[in-house]
């Protein structure tokens, strides 16, 4: 586990930074970890930055930035394949999409691929989208080589890390590196500012004051 | 300046009734003893009591129940504490109270109420009756129940009562509380409510310190002492037959906490009282949410089990009475013996320590009623501990309304008046209340201050000189007013001891006339409280006086009134007095003080006098006049004006003085009962005071010129007079407030209908008049005016806001009235669910848009600034309330139209049996489900989601809902953390058995119609996923080829969250879609709403006419306005909207209609006639 990087620092620093807002949708099958792995991540934040959610199932959670502070809304979705037609409803409109696997379990790497293309098809053109090979303390057990896995994240585009949630390997490290890929300027994303108006953001009211009547 | 003022006393009166009921519980407590415990109040009470005094019987009662809040006000209110213990019973009493005032009580205590009526009819069947008829007016039903309280409220119909805003109130209390309190604070957490903070002010607690000097000083407070003696009462692993075993050889309020090793959270066992047949424990859960917990079915949150306990060891809440520590531990001052109790662990309960004081414990605890005069001991002992924890704690979770009011005085105290610290609890109360209303009241002091302050010593002479001269009666009367005043104290005290009562009611009187004094002087010092050391009774008396003292004091008017009534305002007073006495005898005692024809007669009007009496006190000074027209009362009020005019605060002391004065001048026989009544004057006076400084900040700053309250006051009882009874002047008295409850208003009319007969002495708000009905009333009207005035200037605004949309002679108000009528015409038009509701959003926005920019709107905002989200915010739920909940209906009808005509309706109800019939495990379910009761619950919640008008609201009760799923699925293996592959099924399953069709139309209306500015976040997630939970229900069995499935929803999904993202956009720049009425052929008849912009031509206008009257010749028709009886036919090009804009705001107002008539265009020439500037509504957007 590296270390924290200065993105997970006191929220104490956050210098009235920009705050940027991204919503993050968890994918995978089921019981490879996800609700694990971001809890693990969730868990190992500073409290100030963690918004109490009723349940795992959302979890919010901001880190720092340098200058921005970058708060995830965090949608976990179920894994099981009769549910999977409602997948759509939840990385729809994300800015970035976790999607998990199992290094025990190479079916799972094979519903991970699917999900990738799915997304690449379907989800918002922008979207940043991680592989996490979960589960990666049990190295003896393992069926997903690295190597296969970093390769086909390379050919897709994609952030790969082997994490472990029961470790914490390679937790933080992974929402960081989404963090930093994720678009800034919300100015550049107004469909950002505007759903999330929470955020600061610069001032949707600019953008908005154009379109009346629009429906 | 004096009206403001009288309106924040007014105001404050509420308050300082609230407080001095609080007091009075205290003093209730401390002179409780007659009472058993847990008699069913009215049984029970009944004429033992009330002979004695009939609010200290209530009061006991109360304490025996453990409510503590509301003694002082009404002894009915205490009945009505009592009735909480007593059971069901009770709950047929409940009509007569509200009416006497027992609304306050109500107020206070929202499980109360019921005994409440009890008391009256108590009061009325020992007394014959003295109250009219009206006192029956009041409100039947109600549940004891929290919830109970909540619906009565809402169907008194303020919605002030309504819990949040009760919270909002207490909140305001607290805050007012704050300055003097500087800790205290409360706030929000989810639908809990967390008051903490140190109550204390300093002048509060040296009085504090002072009177209880004599007292056993325990160095711990109950806190400490708790956590320090945490092996003895934590049993975590103790089994439940342990428990139970070992509670039943305690007395009641002993508890364990032990857990529940199934549900994995803690449980409360505590110890019932006897009564109830065998022995009985009774198990609360003790529900824990994120890091608060709390018991279930209470809304008050703590931060730990020690913090809860020791609230409940202070305020029963919604347990039936306090608890207790075992009278070993509670009698413990020393780390040393806590220790050794301590390391006893569970044996400790065996052990020698335990039974030795088990026999004590009995008496001072449990048996407040039975032991009273042995409780008075323990009582006192454990006031003090309870006071002095108050004074060290530095947290403090009271309990709203009770607790607020304690915490001014001495939140624990109440608790403590259990515990039987009757004269401690008095006093402390009154000392943290005193405290608070010294600031007001010395304006009012300083008003009468010359006379009163001086006087108040002088008033403690001429209390005690009216008393003393009538010894016999002074006795009774300065017994009965003591009681009174001291209620709990006296009442305490004397209840038992009525008859030592009235000799130390005698003194007690003195005393309190000392304490009066010593308050005024002192003011919050100690001096009071040495005297009232010197006899418990005494010191009850000197709480009492203390209280009244410092609550009067604020010094002068406490004194004042206290002793203004006595001495300050002796001469005027002294005639006045004896009036007023009883009229608070009346209404304090009237049952009792009938007794004496001439009594009675004076309480026929007592009730009124005493209504008017107290209201006289409050508004001697103001209403003083008015009363003295009238009655006896008239020149008790005259005197009592006078002195009122002094001080309000005086008039509530005179009020109890004079009442005391009555009662001995009338019946000296009584001097008991006066005691109880006095001292609920008393601490009203005093809460009064406090109440006016905190109660309402600005109403303190108000307040602070008592007279001044007093002397609008009187304008406001001398109408109240006229009109109503006393019990109007008592409104009037919260009048004051009455302008809050215009606001509100729901309050006054409440208080109105209790307190009518009493309007004639009521004029004047003498606080112990409003203390005692007043109480009722201004508890609502207090409320109400808290609401408007604490709560916050938002929902001030919101309610601005949601008048305006009433207001169909606004600009806006017109607006939302076409809009609505618009929606409806066109609501069955759309084809989809979703067109429908966007077009609702779609108008919501725009009237949102509309109003923002308005100059309407400037005339609602204050001078606060609002940021612009949040004034947007407000105005949403403005809008949620005057435009979705009138729609809500409708709305719902035409979904269901829409649905069932699309079949997602039967396509539902057929994939529900199918469901229903598949396993768990086909679900994909891996964790528990809820079981039945749970399922019950999750059941409730949906259709009260269902019930919701508001999107957000809906939203909120969602996620309670999908909360306390969760909550099931960890009952197996707690501690658990479950995402979203176990939560889905789970909800599938949940949903799967509630009613689906409902909750299909819920997630649909909360999802369009809900503020697209509204930061989603979590509520749209579950949202979501709810959605989707009923999609694939909906499409259940045909739906294995997922993908098919997710198409649609994508889609739909998809769009949704498009239009929330366009939808702020919109947001700020649109233009508003206006509306036209359009009548045809003549004006008037048959009206049409058409949707109009600014752009909208009348040919275009025409067009849709032709189309909305189905006319068949649309050349024949024109559009004309019809203006000062001519029809003006448009040009085709005007501006139907400007024209509308311009008439609308013509000054003078004129009226116009736009008529579609036959005829033909206007000459083209004729340029629009004046597309008058552009109609504010354009101009503003």
């Amino acid at each position: 586990m590296a270390s924290r990087g200065g993105s997970a620092r006191p929220n104490g620093s956050l210098p009235q930074t920009k705050i940027c807002q991204f919503k993050l949708v968890l994918l995978g099958d089921m019981a490879v970890g996800k609700s694990s792995l971001v809890l693990r991540f969730v868990k190992g934040q500073f409290d100030e930055f963690q918004e109490t959610t009723i349940g795992a199932a959302f979890l919010a959670q901001s880190v720092c930035l340098d200058d921005t502070t970058v708060k995830f809304e965090i949608w976990d979705t179920a894994g099981q394949e009769r549910y999977h037609s409602l997948a759509p409803m939840y990385y729809r409109g994300a800015q970035a999409a976790i999607v998990v696997f199992d290094i025990t379990k190479p079916e799972t790497f094979e519903r991970a691929k699917a999900w990738v293309k799915e997304l690449q098809r379907q989800a918002s053109p922008n979207i940043v989208i991680a592989l996490a090979g979960n589960k990666a303390d049990l190295a003896d057990k393992r069926m997903v080589e690295y190597e296969e896995a970093q390769t086909y994240a390379e050919d897709t585009g994609l952030l790969f890390m082997e994490t472990s949630a029961k470790t914490a390997m390679n937790v933080n490290e992974l929402f960081l590196a989404i963090a930093k890929k994720m678009p800034k300027t919300d100015t550049q994303n107004p469909t950002h500012a505007a759903r999330h108006r929470g955020v600061n953001l610069q001032d949707p009211d600019a953008q908005s004051t154009r379109g009346c009547c629009g429906n | 300046m004096y009206k403001s003022w009288k309106t924040v006393s007014a105001v404050h009166d509420g308050t300082s009734a609230v407080q001095e009921e609080a007091k009075g519980l205290h003093g209730v407590r401390l002179g409780t003893v007659s009472c058993p415990p847990h008699k069913p109040a009215a049984t029970n009470y009944t004429a033992d009591i009330f002979p004695l005094c009939k609010n200290a019987p209530l009061q006991s009662h109360i304490h025996g129940a453990g409510i503590g809040l509301a003694g002082r006000r009404n002894r009915v209110t205490v009945a009505s504490w009592d009735f909480s213990c007593a059971g069901a019973q009770s709950r047929d009493f409940s009509v007569g109270l509200r009416a006497a005032g027992l609304s306050v009580a109500l107020q206070l205590a929202p499980w109360d109420r019921v005994e409440i009526v009890d008391l009256q009819r108590r009061m009325s069947t020992a007394k014959q009756t003295q109250r009219p008829a009206h006192y029956l007016t009041g409100h039947r039903s109600h549940s004891p129940s929290k919830r109970g309280f909540r619906e009565r409220l809402n169907w008194q119909g303020k919605d002030v009562l309504l819990f949040g805003e009760w919270r909002s109130w207490i909140g305001g209390c607290l805050s007012r509380a704050q300055p003097r309190d500087d800790k205290s604070s409360c706030y929000h957490s989810g639908n809990r409510t967390i008051f903490r903070g140190d109550r204390r002010a300093p002048l509060t607690d040296q009085t504090w310190n002072q009177a209880h000097i004599s007292l056993p000083t325990h160095p711990l407070t109950i806190l400490e002492k708790l956590i320090k003696t945490c092996p003895v009462w934590l049993q975590l692993g103790m089994a439940p037959e342990r428990a139970s075993g070992t509670l039943q050889r305690e007395g009641p309020g002993i508890f364990l906490v032990r857990k529940n090793t199934s549900l994995k959270s803690m449980v409360l066992s505590v110890r019932l009282s006897d009564q109830e047949g065998a022995p009985q424990v009774q198990d609360l859960l003790i529900k824990e949410e994120k890091s608060l917990m709390y018991l279930e079915g209470s809304v008050l949150v703590f931060d730990d089990i020690f913090k809860l306990i020791a609230f409940y060891c202070v305020s029963r809440d919604i347990l039936p009475f306090t608890l207790r520590l075992p009278q070993a531990i509670t009698q413990a001052t020393k780390y040393e013996d806590m220790d050794t109790i301590s390391n006893l662990g569970s044996g400790f309960w065996t052990s020698s320590l335990n039974r030795c004081s088990e026999e004590g414990r009995g008496c001072s605890r449990r048996a407040d009623p039975r032991s009273q005069g042995h409780d008075h001991d323990h009582a006192h002992h454990c006031s003090c501990e309870i006071e002095l924890s108050m004074g060290n704690d530095r947290l403090w979770y009271v309990n709203p309304i009770f607790i607020e009011e304690y915490c001014g005085s001495q939140p624990q105290a109440a608790p403590i008046s259990r515990s039987q610290s009757l004269t401690t609890p008095g006093q402390a109360g009154p000392k943290y209340k005193r405290p608070p209303p010294l600031p007001p009241r010395p304006h009012t002091s300083e008003e009468l201050s010359p006379a009163t302050k001086q006087a108040k010593d002088p008033v403690g002479g001429t209390a005690l000189p009216i008393i003393a001269p009538a010894p016999p009666s002074p006795t009774s009367t300065a017994a009965t007013k003591q009681e009174v005043d001291s209620n709990g104290v006296d009442v305490l005290a004397q209840p038992p001891q009525s008859q030592q009562g009235s000799s130390d009611e005698a003194c007690v009187s003195a005393q309190l006339l000392a304490c009066s004094t010593e308050g005024t002087d002192p003011a919050a010092q100690p001096p009071q409280g040495s005297s009232d050391r010197a006899c418990p009774s005494a010191q009850l008396s000197a709480c009492s006086s203390e209280e009244t003292g410092p609550v009067a004091q604020p010094p002068q008017k406490n004194s004042a009134r206290a002793c203004p009534s006595a001495q300050p305002q002796p001469q005027r007073r002294i005639p006045p007095v004896p009036p007023r006495c009883r009229p608070s005898k009346k209404q304090l005692e009237e049952p009792a003080i009938e007794e004496e024809g001439t009594v009675t007669k004076e309480e026929g009007g007592q009730d009124t006098v005493a209504v008017a009496t107290l209201i006289c006190f409050d508004d001697l000074p103001e209403a003083e006049l008015p009363p003295a027209g009238e009655e006896g009362a008239l020149q008790e009020e005259s005197i009592v004006p006078s002195l009122a005019g002094s001080v309000s605060m005086t008039t509530t002391t005179t009020t109890t003085t004079t009442t005391t004065n009555p009662d001995a001048s009338k019946s000296p026989a009584r001097p008991k009962k006066p005691p109880p009544v006095p001292p609920p004057r008393k601490k009203r006076p005093s809460q009064l005071g406090h109440g006016e400084p905190e109660g309402d900040p600005v109403e303190t700053t108000d307040s602070a010129p008592p007279q001044t309250s007093s002397t609008p006051t009187p304008t406001r009882r001398s109408i109240s007079a006229g009109d109503h009874k006393g019990a109007d002047v008592s409104l009037y008295s919260p009048e004051g407030r009455g302008a809050l409850l215009d606001h509100d208003s729901y309050s006054t009319s409440s208080a109105e209908e209790e307190a009518p007969a009493v309007a004639l002495v009521t004029v004047r708000r003498s606080p112990t008049v409003i203390l005692d009905r007043a109480k009722q009333r201004l508890s609502m009207v207090n409320l109400t005016n808290v609401f408007t005035g604490f709560m916050s200037a938002d929902r001030k605004l919101k309610k601005r806001v949601v008048e305006l949309a009433r207001d169909g002679d606004s600009y806006f108000g017109s607006l939302v009235r076409d809009y609505r009528a618009f929606t409806l015409e066109t609501m069955r038009k759309h084809a989809s669910s979703t067109e429908m509701l966007q077009e609702i959003r779609l108008m919501m926005t725009q009237l949102k848009c509309y109003l923002v920019q308005s100059a309407e709107l400037q005339t609602l905002v204050e001078p606060t600034v609002y940021p612009e989200e949040k004034l947007e915010a407000i105005i949403e739920s403005a809008l949620c309330k005057s435009v979705l909940k009138p729609l809500r209906d409708a709305v719902y009808s035409g979904l269901r139209d829409i649905h069932t005509r699309d079949e997602s309706l039967r396509k539902l109800e057929e994939n529900q049996q199918v469901v229903l019939g598949t396993t768990t495990t086909e679900l994909g379910i891996t964790t528990s489900v809820p079981e039945a009761p749970v399922m019950e619950k999750i059941q409730l919640k949906l259709a009260s989601l269902h019930k919701e008008y508001s999107p957000e609201k809906k939203i909120a009760v969602l996620l309670k809902t999908c909360k306390i799923i969760y909550e099931a699925m960890s009952v197996g293996c707690p501690g658990k953390p479950h995402g979203a592959d176990d939560f889905l099924p789970v909800l599938m399953y949940v949903v799967a058995r509630s009613n689906m069709v409902a909750l299909l139309l819920d997630v649909e209306y909360m999802m369009e119609l809900m503020d697209p500015a509204l930061q989603l976040g979590e509520g749209s997630y579950y949202l979501t996923t709810t959605y989707g939970a009923l999609e694939h229900l909906k499409n259940y069995g045909r739906l294995e080829e997922p993908q098919q499935l997710s198409l649609e929803i994508q889609d739909s999904i998809h769009r949704w969250e498009r239009r929330r993202t366009l939808n702020k956009a919109r947001l700020s720049g649109t233009c508003v879609q206006d509306f036209i009425n359009v009548s045809f052929l003549e004006a008037g008849s048959n009206t049409k709403t058409l949707g109009a912009r600014r752009d909208t031509t009348a040919k275009d206008l025409c067009l849709q006419c032709a189309e909305k009257f189905e006319v068949l010749e649309p050349e024949s028709y024109t559009l004309c306005v019809l203006l000062d009886g001519q029809y003006r036919p448009l040009a085709p090009s005007e501006l139907p909207l400007s024209i509308k804009s311009s008439l609308h705001h013509s000054e003078p107002r004129r009226e116009y209609f736009f008529v579609y008539r036959p005829g033909s265009w206007a000459m083209e020439a004729t340029p629009p006639p004046q597309p008058p500037p552009t109609p504010p509504p354009d101009s503003l957007i």
